[in-house]
């Protein structure tokens, strides 16, 4: 038992397990549409094209959030038109995207002689999250989760019937990009946790190991965010207990739950006959 | 209420047919040539009629553009006496069943539900009197069993008479079918002919594009024939079966264009 509860003795402990669970939980529940919408080659693209904003926060002596919040929306908003154009395959656009904006990130970090820093932006550093970046990671949480119940019944029926939703007058396309913008604010907040890198993990796979589990819309929201949550904590003790990179043992964990839930998923598909 | 897309609730003008083109032409992005080339044609409210011909004429196209889903190039395309896409609550549209992401976790009752949506619109949440409008309307596909079903648990013809059941729940005026006897089974057949039917008599229209080509004369008061994006004649073309070249066939095979009175 003290095994687990000796580390959250520390106050640095206890910030970090708080900024992981609302992270996790704001990551998985908006994970789940994109999951089901296929987005989450847009996640992984959203996360790294913020580097260049936060390099240029760190240079301008702002605040970290700052750059990121602006960057990623930009990038949401960029992904929006470019995939309304339909001039050039949405897939291939948010690859010129992402990977020229990872690479000017890098290239600015070149200039600079200390790594230490940019080494916490690309793999996270969730021990060293101060008292105003978790009033941030928290309003973000507020942010997304209120929108997705504020606006749940749109964003499930433009995820599975754009056309009725279309014909009744709601735009398809516009709830997509209030959906990308959720994703940008989510992927800022997660970056603290496991950096730049890392942060696509959080929001794929807890909602494609609850996936697994359940078909219907609300149970799989919760059954992520039990899923982040767990691994959060978990990966928060090995980190501590074996003194490893704390994003990397939260992503493991999650992807241990994953293989379990589809091992889970594979045994109840071999007892239930199928009807 | 905070309704979809700014629009209101406007009220159908009186005497106004429930669907009239006037020389409508549509185009795809990007496509060069015209899917509709200038289409007329008038659905008086109540009557059910049949877009029939072959793939690529433009059936689907027409009716996509009634439903406000494809803005049209040129022409007047209205309905009940307001420009299309005006009324969202008004028009029910059944997409064809590859439209729809079947694998999505939602129940039947729920997607019947969204049929209530665009009386609902923003920030209201579906209340007692929307799910039970759903339920009576899922129970009169016959569905009620598998109300609490994933969707893409369901049979073809038991997810067409899901799309069927939305529209009901929706309480549309004019219902736009998109091949709704698609690959479906007797049964869901029967129960789309006897709906329509019924719908009939309570003053609904219904276009439907169609294949089934078979009992065409004594379900429908229209057969509408679309060749190349153009109507043709229907009840010279459609029950006799025999096709008009569209390019040499006599303009008089299109439909009267007659006047309306506001």
């Amino acid at each position: 038992m003290s095994w687990l509860i000796d580390p959250f003795r520390y106050s640095f402990m206890q910030t970090a397990a708080l900024a992981g669970v609302l992270v996790g939980v704001t990551c998985a529940t908006l994970g789940v549409y994109v999951v089901l919408r296929r987005m989450a080659f847009i996640g992984d693209a959203l996360s790294h094209t913020i580097l260049p904003g936060l390099v240029i926060a760190y240079f301008q002596q702002a605040n970290l959030f700052v750059g990121a919040i602006g960057a990623g929306v930009l990038t949401a908003l960029g992904i929006g038109w470019l995939s309304r154009r339909r001039e050039i395959r949405e897939d291939t656009a948010i690859g010129i995207l992402f990977t020229g904006m990872f690479a000017l990130g890098i290239l600015m970090i070149s200039t600079v002689r200390s790594f230490k820093d940019f080494t916490h932006m690309l793999f996270g550093y969730i021990l060293g999250v101060t008292s105003d970046q978790l009033v941030i990671i928290a309003v973000i949480a507020a942010i997304v989760i209120g929108a997705l119940l504020i606006l749940h019944k749109e964003l499930e029926l433009t995820s599975f019937d754009p056309t009725h939703a279309q014909v009744i007058g709601l735009s398809a396309d516009r709830m997509r990009l209030v959906l990308l913008v959720l994703m940008a604010l989510a992927v800022v907040s997660a970056i603290q946790a496991v950096g730049v890198v890392l942060t696509s993990a959080l929001l794929v796979v807890p909602a494609a190991a609850a996936s697994m589990l359940t078909n219907r819309l609300p149970r799989m929201m919760v059954l992520a965010s039990g899923v982040s949550v767990f691994s959060t904590i978990a990966g928060l003790l090995l980190s501590y207990h074996f003194d490893v990179s704390s994003g990397a043992a939260i992503v493991l964990t999650c992807i241990a739950c994953f293989l379990a839930a589809w091992a889970v998923a594979a045994m109840q598909r071999r007892l239930k006959p199928v009807h | 209420m905070l309704s979809y897309g700014g629009r209101r609730c406007i009220t159908a003008i009186p005497s106004a047919p429930a669907l009239e083109a006037r020389c409508v032409s549509a185009r795809y992005d990007g496509a060069d040539q015209l899917a509709l080339d200038c289409v007329s044609l008038i659905v008086q409210p109540g009557q059910r009629v049949a877009l029939v011909g072959p793939n690529g004429a433009g059936k689907s196209t027409l009716l996509k553009a009634a439903a406000g889903l494809l803005k049209i190039v040129s022409g007047m395309l209205s309905v009940y006496g307001n420009a299309a896409a005006a009324s969202d609550h008004r028009v029910a549209y059944l997409a064809q069943r590859g439209e729809i992401d079947w694998r999505f976790p939602v129940t039947l009752r729920k997607l019947v539900l969204t049929g209530r949506y665009a009386h609902l619109g923003w920030l209201r949440r579906p209340r007692p009197d929307d799910w039970a409008a759903a339920d009576a309307a899922i129970a009169r596909m016959g569905l009620s069993d598998l109300a609490e079903r994933q969707i893409g648990e369901l049979s073809g013809g038991q997810q067409q008479r899901a799309l069927l059941a939305r529209a009901l729940a929706q309480d549309a005026d004019l219902l736009l079918l998109d091949e709704p006897l698609n690959a479906v089974d007797a049964a869901t057949r029967d129960i789309v002919a006897h709906t329509l039917h019924d719908l009939q008599s309570l003053g609904k229209t219904a276009v439907i594009a169609t294949h089934d080509v078979d009992h065409l004369a004594h379900e429908y008061d229209h057969v509408l024939h679309l060749v190349d994006g153009r109507v043709l004649d229907g009840r010279q073309g459609a029950v006799g079966g025999d096709m008009e070249d569209p390019c040499t066939a006599p303009t008089s095979y299109r439909m009267p264009v007659t006047t309306i009175h506001p």
